[in-house]
């Protein structure tokens, strides 16, 4: 095999790419069939027309870039964040927002922590809450608007991915996010995280 | 007979060059940022969160992707004894590798983002890079096809397997339906998602960030110190390792979290095989870069391929170490991972690049380096820049672990989060300091290039006598 590999192109390819496959088949491609499985158990619920904008926010705005959503299953964890993950909390989580790095943190239940006025001052002025944080300040989400026919975009996106969205809610959708700020958007899904899959004894302290 | 690959490979080298600067200077400001907040400017497009994606994917994609596609096209040509296989698709690649990375970093400034982690760009980008892959390869195996020596060059195998595995990895990581222009939804959720990604993630580490400069040290180091490569037999080791393993090892990303634990345990015992083909080259390019004694002692340059070598055994025994459960526990979400990361992009992909610009840049364009005693200067400050770095997010992220998981003897957190982040201020000052030093470096060897390119040519007279 040595060989022929170091002469001829062909099977340098070949044998390179079987051999690189071999990874994917093993524990990469079985994750694309859990998500039946997970649907059926999760008590996740689909984000409402508001809560998936402002999760397009999150994502557009970096937010990844610090703040984790995935408590792992450890003692100190669930104290300092509550509840951990289970695989089929983020069934619907099209593009997985766990993250890497907790510079700032966890997220997963932090719509069980706050009220949305704290969230919004929180978001415009971070340091006026909490002296100590270098969270950047964003104080123009609540200045621009939410372009409308973008979060119509998304939904539908999602229910071809397999969200379980009405066309009715599709429809009434407009009506719930116009006029509102990205920033309003953003609250709501923040508010929205840990709330479906809350349970007894696994609040915040 | 290599005009056209000589000035391709300068203009690859050079685009290398002038976005390794602006990548580094990008990671400067987010270091900065985490340090002094203000400056964030409360701005919509040079916050962290938009600065952080735009640091790695200018590193990754400009610094690093330059670096290997116009090295290993290089190679490829001399090696195989034969011309690229066509001229105009190379500069096809060149200009729209330049041209997609513009218009990339400029949609994640305005949150066009997958958040996937070097994998941000959305899918516009993605099928223009997806393009670009392709026709790299092509040209890559079209002009080893009609090579004229019997045997494909070691470095040729480590290029080549970073372009089937990285264009592989990849398309898979990036299937998304398109929601609106620049915005998409990966078609994987939830832990699906995180599986793809890591699967990429780990591999855009193992491939664009060691196996391509592994194989261009192949060709490079033994042409520096003018001897033979150490050991044909351990560069196969390498080569099969790497390929056989590191494709495996990804799910260390994921310890603890909600995946099935057995694929944790995969990631785990994978990352700790790849320790053996990992020193395996390590030793190898050592035993290469220290046969010629002369050299060794005289010349700078050979240092920085050192260096660049202790760095890669360095990270490569911390990464195992990691994807152990017990240090796992602390080291993830920590900054001990971005010390991590950058003991080897620092370390030893800058270190790399850094030797190869000051071999190969005279030897393109046919001149004396210009100063060897700046080269020296650039060795001092680079290697200060990474110490500084790295112990600091050692004690720093280490430090941020255990407090994070420590608690009292009645079982409650023994420190609040404003505790552990007044704790780790003096460490990201540290690192950014550590970071600025390597960029003053860059800056020194920038000026020494650019002297060494501006001397009058050397008088050639060929069959003068």
């Amino acid at each position: 095999m040595e060989e022929s590999i170091s002469k001829s192109v062909m099977a340098f390819i070949t044998i390179t790419t079987v051999v690189v496959l071999f990874s994917f088949f093993v524990w990469v491609f079985p994750g694309f069939f859990f998500t039946n499985d997970l649907k059926e158990i999760t008590t996740a619920k689909p984000y409402t027309a508001l809560e998936l904008a402002g999760r397009d926010v999150y994502m557009a705005e970096g937010c990844v870039a610090c703040h984790t959503q995935m408590v792992r299953n450890l003692e100190p964890e669930r104290k300092r964040y509550g509840r951990p993950n289970k695989m089929e909390d983020d069934v619907y989580e099209f593009n997985f927002l766990w993250s890497s790095q907790r510079t700032g943190p966890d997220l997963t239940n932090i719509g069980l922590k706050y009220t949305e006025g704290w969230h919004k001052q929180h978001l415009i002025n971070p340091q006026a809450i909490v002296p100590a944080s270098i969270m950047p300040q964003y104080p123009w989400l609540f200045e621009k608007k939410l372009n409308v026919s973008h979060v119509i975009a998304s939904m539908k996106a999602m229910k071809k991915l397999g969200v379980p969205y009405t066309d009715t809610q599709i429809e009434n959708s407009s009506s719930k996010v116009e006029g509102k700020t990205k920033g309003d958007a953003l609250v709501a899904y923040l508010m929205s995280l840990g709330v479906d899959t809350r349970e007894k004894g696994g609040d915040l302290n | 007979m290599y005009e056209n690959e000589e000035k391709l490979t300068k203009a690859f080298v050079i685009a290398a060059i002038i976005w390794g600067v602006i990548g580094m200077c990008m990671g400067l400001m987010a270091a900065l940022q985490l340090y002094l907040p203000q400056l964030n400017f409360a701005n919509e497009y040079i916050n962290f969160g938009k600065i952080r994606p735009l640091h790695t994917n200018a590193i990754i994609f400009g610094l690093v992707c330059n670096f290997i596609i116009g090295l290993s096209l290089y190679i490829v040509a001399k090696t195989s004894v034969v011309n690229l296989v066509s001229k105009g698709l190379s500069w096809f690649l060149f200009w729209g590798w330049q041209i997609t990375l513009v218009i990339g970093l400029i949609s994640i400034a305005l949150g066009y983002t997958s958040t996937k982690e070097y994998a941000e760009f959305e899918w516009p980008i993605d099928i223009a890079i997806v393009v670009l892959w392709l026709t790299f390869g092509y040209i890559f195996f079209g002009t080893l096809a009609k090579r004229k020596t019997k045997h494909i060059f070691v470095s040729n195998w480590f290029s080549g397997g970073v372009i089937i595995v990285i264009g592989l990895i990849y398309l898979i990581n990036n299937l998304a339906i398109p929601v609106y222009a620049f915005k998409g939804y990966s078609i994987f959720s939830g832990a699906s998602d995180a599986l793809v990604q890591w699967w990429w993630g780990h591999n855009a580490v193992g491939f664009l960030l060691t196996a391509g400069f592994v194989g261009t040290n192949y060709y490079f180091i033994p042409k520096l110190v003018n001897r033979p490569i150490y050991s044909y037999r351990l560069s196969l080791i390498t080569f099969w390792g790497l390929i056989g393993f590191y494709t495996w090892a990804g799910t260390h990303h994921l310890l603890f979290t909600s995946v099935p634990s057995w694929i944790q345990n995969i990631g785990v015992v994978m990352s700790i095989l790849l320790w053996i083909p990992s020193w395996a080259g390590a030793f190898n390019a050592w035993m290469t870069c220290t046969s010629n004694k002369e050299e060794l002692k005289t010349n700078p340059v050979v240092w920085f391929f050192l260096s660049s070598i202790a760095y890669y055994a360095l990270a490569t025994f911390e990464g195992p170490l990691m994807a152990i459960r017990w240090f796992n526990m602390i080291a993830h979400n920590t900054s001990w991972v971005i010390g991590h990361v950058h003991s080897g992009a620092l370390g030893w992909v800058g270190m790399t690049c850094i030797a190869t610009f000051y071999y190969f840049i005279p030897k393109l364009y046919k001149k004396e380096l210009y100063s060897y005693g700046l080269v020296k200067v650039h060795f001092v400050l680079a290697h200060i820049g990474v110490l500084f770095y790295i112990v600091s997010l050692w004690i720093g992220g280490i430090g941020q672990g255990v407090k994070s998981l420590s608690l009292t003897e009645s079982g409650s957190l023994t420190y609040s989060f404003v505790d552990i982040l007044r704790f780790m201020e003096p460490y990201m000052l540290g690192r950014a300091i550590g970071g600025a030093l390597f960029i003053l470096g860059m800056l020194v060897m920038v000026y020494n290039l650019i002297m060494t390119v501006k001397k009058p040519q050397k008088v050639v007279i060929e069959g003068a006598y």
